[in-house]
């Protein structure tokens, strides 16, 4: 890392010598802003200025004792990225966006749960009322399910069975004709007349 | 007798190479183009469409909104999945699928059912590389649950022991590592492999208390309790208890496996050869002393 970093200060025309000189003449304690100054400065100074490989060499051992990361991390961390990753760096495989189901719950049956913003927010001046409907976990439409199971793997996708599983009695819809997924049961004491 | 053109043909093609996607050859005239042309040389919209993302296939990333909020950031965090990696499943089998399965002669309720006999029907899997740890028999079908069995499964509730305590059956709870079960969910391939049979390990920590207590039929849990909580179940739910003690199937409702056996009828250390029909058994003390229970 340091040594990238020398290298590109190298390549914008960081001589050896003005370095040197503003530890002698600032000391130790001086030594950092002064240096954040000069990759502004120096360049203007020294246009043409490459400092010759002892001298170099001699400034990373420098840069080693003298210099800590907290300075160069504006420039060399990478800024953070949340988006979906198609292909992974080492598999080349897809990859979940950790956001989801960090704030989102994927029902059996296809839909994503979610809690209402502002649901830990400033409770004490919201009505007793609005604090019980803030309790509530909503549905998520069918759009944005469609978008969350893109997002995430199959693990996600698949079913969990987890038992004492507080969301149980949501997984299945088979209340109505129409999302009913296995034949109804038959009432008890009722059996098919196959055995006759 | 003259060979006819047909039967030439035939033994032609006997001789021939078999034909497969690595030998056949292109039609005559069909060419492959090895390049997408551009331009004159053949270039068009290739069924990107004219201008803007889809065209130059720039598309927003999943979720992005174009500077707003996304919606996939904007609610807060909620411990949904916490524990995810580590939370054990049992995949569940209802009362109603299992008296199919029993109507239906999948299953054989002479002798004892357990994780084996169930995923030999092939009406149930199991996956223990998604953490399955095995069947949950659930209160679905319950009233209509008639048959009389010796079942093991790995977890279940009351109603569900009251169902089939009621029908003159005995039930047990028992817990599987995951590498037993996956001895226990592909019997033939694990015998194949030629490994000597797993001794099966304790319980986790968590789950302890659910296979010794008495209460869930636990396989670690005193059968002196357990015949006192069988009497107890029958006078909560108001039926009176089957005498399993005068039953003709008393031996096959009250065999157990041993808390390290997996198998019924083997027992941990054994090596069965599939193709000889013979099973060796350890000699050396001290694998003896390893699988002893």
């Amino acid at each position: 890392m340091l040594r990238s970093l020398v290298n590109s200060c190298l390549r914008v025309g960081v001589s050896s010598r003005a370095l040197q000189d503003n530890v002698v003449s600032h000391g130790y304690n001086f030594f950092k802003p002064q240096l954040a100054r000069c990759f502004s400065t120096v360049l203007l100074q020294n246009p043409n200025g490459f400092g010759n490989e002892a001298s170099s060499l001699r400034n990373i051992n420098m840069l080693d004792n003298s210099l800590r990361l907290p300075v160069l991390a504006p420039l060399l961390l990478q800024q953070q990225s949340r988006t979906v990753t198609k292909f992974s760096l080492g598999r080349g495989k897809r990859q979940t966006v950790k956001s989801v189901p960090a704030r989102f719950y994927r029902l059996d049956w296809g839909i994503w749960i979610r809690r209402i913003a502002g649901a830990h927010k400033k409770l004490w001046k919201k009505s007793m009322k609005r604090r019980m409907r803030l309790e509530r976990h909503v549905l998520v439409n069918s759009t944005r399910s469609y978008m969350f199971d893109k997002m995430v793997s199959k693990y996600w996708r698949t079913p969990k069975h987890w038992v004492d599983d507080p969301y149980a009695p949501y997984h299945k819809r088979e209340d109505y004709f129409c999302t009913r997924k296995e034949p109804r049961p038959l009432p008890a004491g009722v059996t098919f007349p196959l055995e006759k | 007798m003259a060979s006819r053109g047909y039967e030439k043909a035939l033994t032609m093609l006997r001789t021939l190479p078999r034909v497969g996607i690595y030998n056949i050859a292109a039609n005559p005239g069909h060419v492959k183009k090895s390049k997408r042309g551009r331009a004159q040389h053949g270039g068009d919209k290739h069924g990107a469409g004219n201008k803007g993302s889809l065209a130059r296939q720039n598309y927003m990333r999943m979720g992005y909104e174009t500077g707003n909020n996304p919606y996939y950031l904007r609610f807060p965090a909620e411990p949904y999945y916490v524990g995810h990696h580590l939370r054990r499943q049992y995949p569940p089998l209802s009362l109603a699928k299992l008296q199919l399965m029993i109507d239906t002669d999948c299953l054989d309720t002479s002798k004892p059912i357990d994780l084996v006999q169930i995923c030999n029907t092939g009406y149930y899997e199991i996956k223990p590389q998604s953490k399955h740890y095995g069947v949950q028999l659930t209160d679905e079908g319950l009233d209509n649950f008639k048959a009389k069995i010796n079942i093991e499964v790995q977890w279940t509730t009351e109603p569900v022991i009251a169902a089939i305590e009621k029908n003159g059956g005995t039930i047990t709870t028992a817990f599987y590592d995951p590498h037993s079960l996956f001895a226990l969910t592909n019997v033939k391939k694990f015998l194949e492999s030629g490994e000597p049979i797993p001794k099966r390990m304790i319980p986790p920590e968590d789950a302890i208390e659910y296979y010794t207590n008495p209460k869930n039929r636990g396989y670690l849990a005193d059968p002196e309790k357990i015949s006192y909580e069988r009497l107890v179940l029958a006078q909560k739910y108001g039926y009176t208890l089957p005498k399993i003690e005068e039953d003709p199937d008393y031996k096959m409702l009250t065999e157990r496996k041993d808390p390290r056996q997996i198998f019924f009828g083997l027992e941990p250390g054994w090596i069965v050869n599939l193709v000889d029909r013979i099973i060796l058994k350890p000699t050396d003390p001290e694998l003896k002393e390893y699988y002893r229970t």
